[in-house]
């Protein structure tokens, strides 16, 4: 990846992050600022602490932002682990992989 | 039971790795040793919401995961809240028992009445951690504790000290802490030391079934570094702010605490790197800690790190320049020359996500089929690999 791919790359998962972020204040109505809502912030169990109610809303709220399906299957329930896995998921579904 | 010990050959005992590979596809049994408070009085609530940096939005039967700072807003142990109707009890894995009652004296609002017990003295942990804990403890303890949930916490009376009939229940009484930082099902058993031989007896008769073993602190350690929990043995991360080590969640900014006040400059201030996860390659040793560089400039610091014998390479975590610090970019370079790759937390496809204990057993474990517990089912991620040693896929 050279700086030019490098600095596109980034400002994508920048973008991500802020769609993410907002749904989860707007949407899930998660009591924190969005800058207080960390990439690495895990979505479930502890981190944020969402639960299986909150687990459908997100992925409706992700679908209608992005316009990518998460799945219901195992890909879909990895793609939801933390802010940042998330992001994973929506890019992979866009052809970027590592 | 297999009990490590530092006496014996190093030939003799099961490796580290083995122990790896058992607490991901099975169940181990580790003794933590952190700090253990007992919080009671007239203002205990003041007392903990004085040193906690969280809310205390957590009530009798639950867990608040939180963690204690510095006066200058660093991180100085993972904290535990549990309460017990009006007293708490407080476990911080970084600090001990006169280090936490300190602590807790010197944030105490002025004139606040209360009592600490350090009863670190006279309790002791014993945990269990796997994606078959939850069955283990279903058979220790009964079918109801085997699904508590998460950040659960739960008396256990069966393995209070023994007494006369009208007797008062002993205090602490022996409590059940669904917690855990491996990504796997996690139980830690508070009870009193007389009660700690009877109760390796149980487990010892209960685990042999599930080819229980004990594990040095470490493997723990090192899973809770693979799965992105933070843990205050791992190399550099002490004194960092949560805004370096993406813990805001743990985290209130309007409220007073210890460290507040260092925290909310640190915020202001902003923090130009962020604790970031990475890998090496393949069958690659563990790169030099220190130094990252990409492209020749100078980028962060590899702070810790192991090569997982899950994954067949290294994983670390490094503070990276905010610009950077994002999964999937290639072209670091540690000190010596050594490539590395940023990734996202966690790096391990649990198992524990995928047993159900309405469905699976420990017993039936090898006809079941899962998600390979390394994406892409890699090293060590197919199915038989995981329990047979290191056969690459």
């Amino acid at each position: 990846m050279d700086e030019v791919q490098l600095a596109a790359y980034v400002a994508r998962r920048e973008a991500l992050l802020d769609t993410i972020r907002e749904v989860l204040v707007t949407d899930l109505r998660v009591p924190l600022p969005r800058e207080q809502i960390d990439p690495d912030t895990p979505l479930f169990g502890t981190g944020l602490a969402l639960d299986s109610i909150d687990a459908v809303d997100l992925i409706v709220a992700i679908e209608r932002k992005t316009g990518v399906r998460m799945s219901d299957d195992a890909a879909g329930r990895l793609g939801l682990r933390t802010v940042n896995m998330a992001i994973n998921y929506l890019l992979a579904a866009q052809g970027e992989t590592p | 039971m297999t009990k490590p010990s530092q006496t014996e050959a190093p030939t003799s005992i099961p490796s580290q790795a083995e122990h790896h590979r058992a607490l991901r596809t099975g169940v181990v049994l580790h003794r933590p040793n952190p700090a253990l408070v007992w919080v009671r009085g007239e203002h205990a609530y003041e007392v903990v919401e004085a040193l906690c940096p969280r809310d205390l939005f957590v009530r009798t039967g639950q867990l608040l995961h939180s963690m204690v700072l510095d006066e200058r807003g660093g991180a100085e142990a993972d904290l535990h809240v549990c309460p017990r109707e009006d007293d708490f009890l407080l476990v911080a894995d970084g600090l001990d028992d006169a280090g936490l009652a300190r602590r807790l004296r010197e944030a105490a609002p002025e004139g606040a009445e209360f009592e600490l017990a350090s009863v670190g003295e006279t309790h002791g942990l014993l945990a269990l951690a796997g994606p078959y804990a939850w069955e283990l403890i279903g058979e220790l303890l009964g079918p109801e504790m085997a699904t508590i949930g998460y950040l659960s916490c739960l008396p256990m009376p069966e393995l209070d000290l023994p007494r006369d009939p009208g007797e008062a229940p002993p205090w602490p009484p022996a409590l059940c802490l669904r917690s855990g930082t491996t990504g796997e099902f996690g139980y830690e058993l508070f009870v009193a030391r007389e009660q700690v031989s009877a109760l390796e007896s149980r487990l010892a008769e209960v685990g042999a079934r599930f080819d229980l073993v004990e594990v040095e602190g470490e493997v723990i350690d090192r899973a809770a570094l693979e799965n992105g929990f933070f843990c205050p043995r791992h190399r550099g991360v002490l004194g960092r702010s949560p805004i370096e080590l993406q813990l805001q969640w743990r985290v209130a900014y309007d409220r007073e605490y210890r460290g507040a006040q260092a925290l909310r400059e640190r915020a202001e201030d902003g923090e130009a790197r962020r604790l970031t996860w990475v890998i090496g390659a393949l069958d690659e040793p563990a790169p030099a800690l220190g130094p990252l560089t990409r492209e020749g400039r100078a980028i962060g610091e590899l702070l810790d790190g192991f090569v997982s014998p899950l994954l067949g390479c290294f994983v670390g975590i490094a503070v990276i320049d905010r610009a950077l610090a994002h999964p999937w970019i290639d072209g670091l370079f540690a000190a010596d020359g050594r490539e590395l790759r940023t990734e996202a937390a966690p790096l391990l496809q649990n198992r524990s996500l995928f047993v159900d204990p309405r469905r699976h057993t420990y017993a039936h474990r090898q006809e079941d089929e899962f998600v390979p517990i390394v994406p892409g089912g890699g090293p060590g991620g197919g199915p038989g690999q995981e329990e047979n040693g290191n056969e690459r896929a």
